[in-house]
């Protein structure tokens, strides 16, 4: 582990100190948090701005309805928080803000991310029965039923973040691990002592999930090239397409202001149908299913963190999820890139090298 | 990359071309352009170019 703060429970829940951490960090240096909060008897991330608001935060809540780094561009568009605001969030959420951040669409200035211990989320169905048992807050997530997305993920625990907020594997308490200096300003700020920990259990209990994780990942990329490829497979995965762009609207990552598929580029008379019809004989509405899903592929691939918000946000149960994840393991292994591993790390496609990638040249004469 | 996308999904990478002509080349261009005639000739036509969906 490293450089942080050890907060014992002495027998109190874990989100109940996670609500006296938030509550020390509202009181002496934030000005206000982002965080799950309950509102209205459901989970949103919401901002809480006085330790009144404490009671009704939810940061354990297995249930991610959008991702927070789309609203932290929201927040920040137009200008950075005047005073500092505390984002805590998924690993997921964390990783695609640092891709945002790399894209120049979400703030540095007065924004930290606290990346909270994550072991999976529940589709919205799932959760909602949850909720009519009482189970609001959970440690111990139910891995049989988290959503897809979070069945192969293999990262419970974000790579970089100005804090991690972490339980999992600790025994009776809580651990914040500074990895930045703002990190540790925040922690030294709210009156922390900060020193050096190692924790060997959660050492092993990490490295077990991941290994399973990374397990359930194979299987189902063999799946993808197994029951999702070809043009006959893909076709009849997207012929139940709607184009809704739902999947465009919620993903992360996905941050053009103005869309090429909502441009003029897409609107024709009604006889550039009829031509296509002709060439084709029967013609599929709407059109450009597949053309859509390619080129969000190719535009967003390299960044895209796996959070799977594309396939719980599509109306018809496209996979669209499992296909992004296939695209993204491949092209992302072409230049070694992981999105949201580390803020210095550039884009790939915005790095100029001389020599690379010369297997794709095509070549006239082959030497 | 595009050719790494078209590749997870089956979708025949090797349609796809990238190469390098300066203005001044025209016969490299036309050499290129018999090719990728000839290479569509052999491999025949898209099977995208039937389907209903686009």
């Amino acid at each position: 582990m490293g450089k942080g703060v050890f907060i014992p429970l002495n027998g109190k829940k874990v989100q109940e100190g996670l609500r006296e951490v938030w509550e020390r960090f509202l009181k002496t240096s934030l000005k206000a948090l982002l965080v799950p909060i309950e509102s209205e008897g459901f989970i949103s991330p919401g901002l809480i701005g006085t330790p009144d608001g404490i009671e009704r935060t939810r940061a354990l809540a297995p249930y991610i309805p959008i991702n927070t780094a789309r609203l932290l561009q929201m927040l920040t568009k137009l200008e950075p928080p005047s005073e500092p605001i505390g984002v805590v969030a998924r690993p997921c959420e964390i990783r695609a803000a640092i891709e945002l951040r790399k894209l120049k669409q979400v703030a540095e200035k007065n924004l930290l991310l606290l990346a909270i211990d994550c072991g999976g989320t529940y589709p919205l169905r799932v959760y909602q029965e949850k909720l009519k048992e009482g189970k609001v807050e959970e440690v111990q997530v139910d891995q049989s039923l988290i959503r897809d997305a979070c069945k192969v993920c293999t990262y419970p625990v974000a790579p970089w973040s100005d804090l991690r907020v972490c339980y999992m594997g600790i025994d009776e308490g809580i651990f914040l691990e500074a990895l930045t200096e703002e990190g540790e300003r925040l922690l030294k700020e709210s009156g922390f002592e900060v020193e050096d920990r190692e924790f060997e259990k959660r050492k092993r209990v990490l490295s077990e999930l991941i290994q399973d994780k990374a397990q359930k990942e194979d299987e189902l990329l063999r799946y993808q090239q197994e029951e999702l490829k070809g043009y006959e497979a893909l076709l009849r995965e997207l012929s139940i397409c709607i184009k809704c762009h739902n999947c465009m609207t919620v993903c992360p990552i996905c941050y053009c202001k103005e869309c090429f598929f909502n441009s003029p580029s897409f609107e024709f008379e009604a006889d550039r149908f009829l031509n296509l019809l002709e060439s084709k004989g029967v013609l599929r509405l709407p059109t450009e299913v597949l053309l859509f899903h390619l080129t969000r592929m190719a535009h967003m691939a390299l960044s895209c963190v796996g959070c799977g918000m594309c396939q719980e946000g599509c109306p018809q149960g496209v996979r669209v999820f499992v296909l992004f994840k296939a695209v993204a393991k491949k092209v992302q292994g072409i230049f070694q890139y992981e999105p949201g591993r580390d803020p210095k790390e550039t884009l790939p496609l915005t790095t100029f090298k001389e020599e690379e990638l010369k297997e794709v040249e095509s070549r006239l004469h082959v030497p | 990359m595009i050719k790494g996308i078209l590749e997870v999904l089956g979708l025949e990478p090797e349609r796809v071309f990238l190469t390098w002509i300066g203005a001044s080349e025209g016969p490299q261009f036309a050499q290129w352009a018999h090719r990728i005639d000839q290479f569509v000739k052999e491999k025949g036509l898209n099977p995208l170019n039937k389907s209903s969906i686009t």
